[in-house]
């Protein structure tokens, strides 16, 4: 997937495993820039009763570098608590959860957030609620009321969240993970099964979601809010980090954690971790900063998954497979930024330094026809210009790893005719995202997800249960 | 955060060896009996108790290597002669 679960330690600590990071011109307020960064992968809307929550031994980072050197410059770091009213009950919620400060509300969390500029970190906002996961029609009757009471604004200007979203990311995890088949496409894969359409794995999961809208002010190089694409300053490069402290002793009633944070999980683009980098180096890749990914680029240069789509569909891409030169196109895309010239009117590079951030163009406006395949659509506003919540990455990756993007960089080269026909089958659907800030959806709440198969009767009060249209009380 | 000594490195050090690691709240731990080195000879209770989560490790007992760790700092020391009595008193432990 993006990012969930993508390596071998980290997947076995979920809070704080970034999943997914977006960076996009606000398209409801063109003159901010949000952050988003995902934990907490693959969340079952059921899976109570102790639902999902944050780290409160994790520190949350949403990093900005504006001058190109993988280095933050700009951080918004966020640490968790987590307050229980009545520990003597296994219940999360003991009545309907009609507010933020509900007394039916049993655990809940509050966070805090802090500006760090230049190594001096300034808390800006303390004991900030996070709404409750979204449990049932019972528990959480109106959610989208509680999450938005959880969008806070901050005194810079800024809008902040974190809490339940659901999953943006969508992709068919049982297709690409059974030796890398789209299910439109596996007719021409060796192990040949009818073309099928392809099914969205995440559609009913759901994520925890650190979102915040910042003025581009406060995020440029030199304090403006960038106008021309084609200036330097205009491009900010943004990932995400999370850590853990590096002792713990734990004892039958008390746990002692100390020592420096350490960083367990970054997150700049989708899939870099995921399919890039090789099992062996994924735990330590995601323990370095972006400006140690020097050491990375040898893979980026000659990605495995180039290698193997050629063996994996015989005949199907005999350019690719005879392609041996370093992917300059895919250094551009993940690890430096595309110059300016390669692609009209546009340019995210951010120098020598190779290092996997989202590289934002701030200049450029958001798209009022927005193309799920960013810039390979002729989006200029999409994925690789940072990354929207919509934006179909795994087709973008899949397309440019398959050639779609050498001749960006190697005019001669031209791409095998199924590159442009790679899809997977689905869009994200209509629901999935909101048009206001976290721009995240409505999280799926546990008692309609999973939905009832048939005839719903099952207590006898033939309830219609059907995802997302269920009763309200 | 409290400075931390090497007088109270050295005793909390050395108090957690049995377990590999010493965690806050030190007050009335006993102290080394016939301690090779006299700064272990004086606790500081009200020093120890102030240091966050405090936590000793052995990183390279040849090398006499040890991390020290509170707060969110990490100090490290090279002390062979005990880091060698710390593991001679991990090995003892382990025979009990």
């Amino acid at each position: 997937m993006s990012s969930h679960r993508e390596a071998p330690g980290i997947a076995k600590d979920p809070v704080a495993d970034s999943t997914d990071t977006y960076a996009f011109v606000s398209p409801d307020a063109p003159d901010t820039v949000t952050l988003i960064a995902n934990y907490v992968p693959l969340e079952g809307p059921a899976g109570g009763p102790n639902f999902y929550e944050f780290g409160d031994d994790v520190l949350y980072e949403i990093n900005v570098d504006n001058d190109g050197d993988g280095i933050s410059d700009i951080t918004y770091r966020f640490v968790f608590h987590t307050e229980v009213r009545r520990p003597d009950t296994f219940m999360y919620s003991t009545g309907r959860i009609s507010a933020l400060d509900s007394a039916a509300w049993n655990r809940r969390q509050f966070y805090t957030v802090s500006r760090v500029v230049g190594g001096h970190e300034t808390v800006i906002a303390e004991h900030l609620a996070s709404p409750p996961c979204n449990i049932g029609p019972r528990s959480t009757p109106d959610y989208a009321r509680l999450a938005h009471a959880a969008v806070h604004r901050l005194p810079g200007g800024e809008l902040v969240f974190a809490g339940q979203r659901r999953e943006g990311f969508y992709v068919d995890l049982g297709s690409v993970f059974d030796l890398a088949v789209l299910r439109p496409e596996q007719s021409f894969h060796m192990m040949r099964m009818l073309p099928a359409l392809g099914v969205d794995a995440t559609i009913d999961v759901n994520v925890h979601s650190i979102a915040i809208r910042v003025p581009k002010t406060s995020l440029s190089r030199d304090g403006s809010a960038p106008i021309n694409p084609a200036a330097p300053g205009s491009v900010i490069g943004m990932w995400t980090a999370a850590y853990r402290r590096k002792a713990i002793v734990r004892d039958p009633y008390h746990e002692t954690q100390s020592g420096p944070w350490v960083q367990v999980s970054r997150l700049g683009n989708p899939l870099f971790n995921e399919v890039i980098v090789p099992m062996a180096e994924k735990d330590l890749w995601n323990s370095v900063p972006p400006a140690g990914d020097r050491d990375f680029v040898k893979y980026v240069e000659h990605p495995e998954l180039a290698a193997v789509l050629p063996v994996l569909y015989p005949g199907v891409f005999p350019n690719l497979a005879a392609y041996t030169k370093p992917r300059a196109d895919l250094v551009a895309m993940l690890l430096s930024g595309f110059p300016a010239g390669v692609v009209p009117g546009f340019q995210n590079f951010t120098g020598g330094m190779p290092a996997d951030v989202l590289r934002l163009n701030m200049a450029i406006p958001p798209s009022s026809r927005p193309n799920l395949l960013g810039v390979l659509g002729g989006d200029l506003a999409g994925f690789p210009n940072g990354r929207r919540v919509f934006d179909d990455t795994v087709a973008v990756e899949v397309r440019a790893v398959a050639g779609a993007t050498i001749p960006l960089f190697d005019k001669g080269y031209s791409p095998d005719a199924a590159v442009a026909a790679l899809t997977q089958g689905f869009g994200p659907g209509r629901d999935r995202y909101i048009s206001i800030f976290p721009y995240l959806g409505t999280p799926r709440d546990g008692y309609h997800t999973p939905a009832v198969v048939g005839a719903s009767n099952v207590s006898g009060l033939g309830v219609a249960t059907q995802p997302g249209v269920g009763p309200h009380y | 955060m409290a400075e931390l000594t090497r007088r109270t490195f050295l005793t909390t050090a050395s108090l957690g060896v049995a377990a590999g690691a010493v965690t806050g709240g030190l007050t009335a731990l006993p102290r080394l009996a016939k301690d090779p080195m006299e700064a272990v000879d004086v606790a500081a209770p009200a020093v120890a108790d102030s240091v966050e989560g405090l936590i000793a490790h052995v990183r390279n007992v040849h090398t006499g290597e040890i991390a020290l760790m509170a707060g969110t700092r990490e100090v490290i020391w090279r002390d062979p002669s005990l880091a060698a009595r710390l593991a001679h008193m991990a090995r003892s432990s382990g025979d009990r």
